[in-house]
């Protein structure tokens, strides 16, 4: 059991880790390997608490894909980080309002977790041997109907998963019970592809760019072109 | 099994017949439309697109009137899909108002997109399916539902926003438009997990049988009516709450009858359900509760973003200015209505047995809202800009009419919400089918003030509708806006927040100043070469009914009041509290 957790925490604090060096790093290269890190992390998370298929998915597409295509658009593109850095941006004092504004909200609540969760167990207790009126007041009411009747289960994941493969799982989820949801990402993709054919063609050019290949060969000499 | 498998027999999964209209239409539109362009790409029908579309609206409004569920819904107790969709009068009533406009705003622009330059279908199957969003976000009763019709609507919105290709200030806005909604849906996301980090459900109406039932003892439930809850000395908690919360003591400073109103309020709740003496530390302990508290804290900003209020603010005067015109109409009226029905069924239901951890937040919020948005506009030049800041103003409004916690402040916001649809539809429509008659006048397209001078000699029924619209806005009385604006004060004077509303309305006189510039600008101006401006006189039927609307209900306001009294029946406190 210590094992487990020992491996729970490492992992969750190798997360935390390269997920911050992926803001902190200044060469983007770099950024996106420690983004690589944190995706194989996260993957292995996710192996050790039983869900393989998702896992799988992860590296493939996360870290197979995405992190490739960024690393390819990075190295494409060669951007200068030096200009981004000594640039400085008005909107500097708008964010730190921003930054200030929900920082207040923040400080005004009660950082206790800990405080929380043991007053509300022992509570639990107290409950159990000192308020037992409640409850035969509870069960009078509920045998009246006076309280609505109970429908509401907790779901019991762990044999729900056990009892299924991994895929057969998540079949079952997305076409039985998030039925509507996985329509609604169906429409929402849709949306963004219609957006993003539009936004990137351009049917305004009629004319077909043909590869000019005689122009590109003679370019040097002196005879044909100049 | 706990779920229910998907079925077609089951009546439990068609209570969103009206959503699978609308896509399903909107899928045969893509089609058609495809094919129909496929050889020949911008051809001109965009027109009869947009008349197809509003077409399909009305019907949608009709199935919805005559929904079967609709009609038998006496309490709300009607879930479809696990518990994931919402049948109730509100959803009911709320999707009818969204369909019945958005069909209005189809009609209006079939006759303005081709001034506009926007020559492809795309755009408007993209308004389509925001509008599908929209109408799913007033029945989703899940975090996750939710979450995908807010991303639906914002993905779209991001597209109308950039969709001039061609000029950078549009794809600035629209890149602007996608960080911020980018951040706000990552919040929102965070907010929910935390919610069932504690709970351990998504459906809010669980969340509510969570507060009400005490039945289980493996979660940690914060055991606010799951004890005996009796009489309290209420100066105990008055301390305890100065000692958690150390900036509301400084807010109370300011408003002091603030907390006296809600803190009262809820005790007396509390002693009409359990009259039973209590332990007071139990009940001290158990009321604060970090993870419900940070949670809504999250998802309330995130919706705060999407609706532009104050502290949030600066996206929209950028994009705003920057998106179409057709497309700054859509966010600035449509869009609205349906995040204040998710905020009225989010902080209604389960949050409503923690008024005090949203209430506070929101009336800072509002207030922020309104005076941002009445000071800002006075110095401004840009009609797009001026309009986006007077709907920051009005949504605060909104949003204090909601956060007064009863039953009047709710009706008073969904009241104030259709007032600010009407006068706001007269005025985007003046604002597109201003053209004037001079050369290249077309390429201009986005309009300064200057641009309405003379207006009243050269045109005077649409100078008429405007300054209509403009009084409405700013409150005067013959119009709508007055009852709406009358109904915001008198909620927050009954609930004694007074020095509240004293600020609230030394605001609103602030901000009718630039409304009546603007009405200065159309009919005094001293000008001696007046200017001469079509108008496209086709849907004149719809901008007569808008005016005619506007002053019709403030004679008459009982229709509205009783269609929002009908919406908000079984949503209001007090019901809730004695189910």
């Amino acid at each position: 059991m210590s094992l487990i957790l020992n491996l729970y925490f490492f992992l969750s604090i190798g997360i935390i880790i390269s997920s911050s060096f992926v803001v902190f790093s200044t060469n983007p290269v770099y950024s996106l390997l420690w983004l690589v890190l944190s995706f194989l992390f996260s993957s292995t998370f996710l192996l050790s608490l039983g869900c393989e298929f998702l896992a799988l998915i992860f590296i493939v597409v996360y870290v197979g894909a995405i992190a490739v295509l960024f690393l390819f658009v990075v190295m494409l593109l060669d951007l200068k980080i030096k200009n981004l850095r000594e640039k400085k941006s008005n909107a500097f004092t708008f964010f730190i309002i921003f930054g200030i504004f929900f920082l207040l909200f923040l400080l005004t609540l009660n950082f206790n977790f800990t405080k929380c969760s043991q007053i509300s167990f022992s509570q639990h207790l107290i409950d159990k041997t000192t308020h037992v009126l409640d409850d035969l007041v509870f069960s009078v009411k509920y045998f009246f109907h006076i309280v609505d009747k109970i429908d509401f289960v907790f779901i019991n994941w762990q044999e729900f998963v056990y009892s299924k493969h991994d895929i057969q799982i998540y079949s079952s989820i997305l076409y039985d019970v998030f039925v509507v949801q996985f329509l609604l990402v169906g429409f929402v993709l849709l949306a963004v592809l219609l957006g993003v054919v539009y936004l990137t063609n351009s049917y305004r050019s009629s004319k077909i760019i043909d590869q000019a290949t005689f122009k590109q060969i003679s370019i040097n000499s002196n005879f044909f072109y100049k | 099994m706990v779920f229910e498998k998907f079925s077609f027999t089951s009546l439990k999964f068609f209570c969103i017949f009206s959503e699978y209209f609308i896509g399903i239409m909107s899928l045969y539109i893509l089609v058609v439309f495809i094919l129909l362009t496929s050889n020949i790409y911008k051809i001109l029908i965009q027109k009869v697109a947009s008349e197809v579309i509003s077409f399909i609206l009305l019907l949608t409004c009709f199935l919805i009137y005559k929904d079967i569920l609709f009609v038998n819904v006496y309490q709300n107790v009607f879930f479809g899909f696990n518990k994931f969709i919402d049948v109730s009068l509100l959803s009911n009533f709320s999707k009818f108002i969204v369909c019945f406009f958005s069909f209005l705003f189809f009609f209006i622009i079939s006759d303005f997109l081709k001034d506009y330059k926007i020559t492809s279908f795309e755009y408007l199957l993209l308004l389509m399916f925001a509008v599908l969003g929209l109408i799913l976000l007033c029945t989703a009763n899940d975090f996750l539902t939710i979450f995908l019709s807010i991303e639906l609507v914002s993905l779209c919105s991001y597209l109308l926003a950039s969709f001039r290709k061609i000029s950078s200030h549009s794809l600035e806005s629209g890149i602007k438009y996608l960080v911020v909604g980018a951040i706000s849906s990552s919040f929102f996301l965070l907010g929910s997990s935390f919610i069932y980090a504690y709970t351990g459900t998504i459906t809010i109406t669980d969340l509510k049988f969570i507060a009400t039932n005490p039945i289980n003892e493996f979660y940690v439930i914060p055991n606010l009516f799951l004890t005996t809850v009796g009489y309290i000395d209420s100066l105990e908690i008055y301390d305890y709450y100065y000692e958690k919360n150390p900036f509301a003591f400084y807010f109370s400073f300011f408003f002091p009858e603030f907390f006296e109103a809600n803190l009262f309020r809820l005790y007396f709740y509390l002693d009409i359900l359990f009259p039973v003496s209590l332990n007071n530390e139990i009940f001290c302990y158990n009321y604060y509760n970090f993870f419900l508290e940070i949670g809504m804290i999250f998802i309330i900003f995130s919706i705060f973003i999407k609706l532009a209020l104050a502290p949030f603010h600066l996206w929209s005067l950028d994009v705003y200015e920057g998106a179409p015109s057709i497309s700054t109409f859509f966010f600035s009226t449509l869009t609205k209505f349906s995040f204040f029905v998710f905020l009225s069924r989010f902080c209604y239901t389960f949050y409503i047995y923690y008024g005090t951890f949203w209430v506070f937040y929101n009336i800072v919020v509002g207030f922020l809202s309104v005076f941002f948005g009445s000071f800002g506009g006075l110095r401004q030049k840009k009609i797009k800009t001026l309009l986006a800041y007077s709907s920051i103003s009005h949504m605060g409004y909104a949003l204090l009419s909601f956060s007064t916690f009863s039953t009047l402040g709710l009706e008073m916001l969904y009241f104030y919400l259709i007032s600010y649809i009407l006068s706001n539809f007269i005025v985007w429509y003046v604002v597109l089918s201003l053209k004037k008659v001079e050369k290249n006048y077309k390429a201009k397209l986005s309009k300064d003030i200057g641009d309405f001078v003379l207006l009243g000699k050269s045109n005077k029924f649409l100078a008429f509708g405007l300054s209509v619209a403009f009084f409405s806005l700013a409150g005067i009385p013959p119009l709508l806006g007055f009852m709406a604006k009358f109904g915001v004060f008198l909620t927050l004077i009954l609930e004694k927040l007074y020095l509240l509303a004293v600020l609230i309305i030394l605001c609103s006189v602030i901000s009718t100043f630039y409304y009546v510039r603007l009405i200065k600008i159309l009919y005094f101006e001293n000008v001696l070469v007046g200017k001469l401006y079509h108008f496209n006189s086709k849907s004149i039927l719809i901008f007569c009914f808008f005016v005619f609307s506007l002053v019709f209900l403030f004679f008459n306001p009982t229709l509205l009041y009783l269609v929002i009294h009908k919406m908000i029946l079984f949503e209001n406190p007090v019901n809730i509290f004695q189910k």
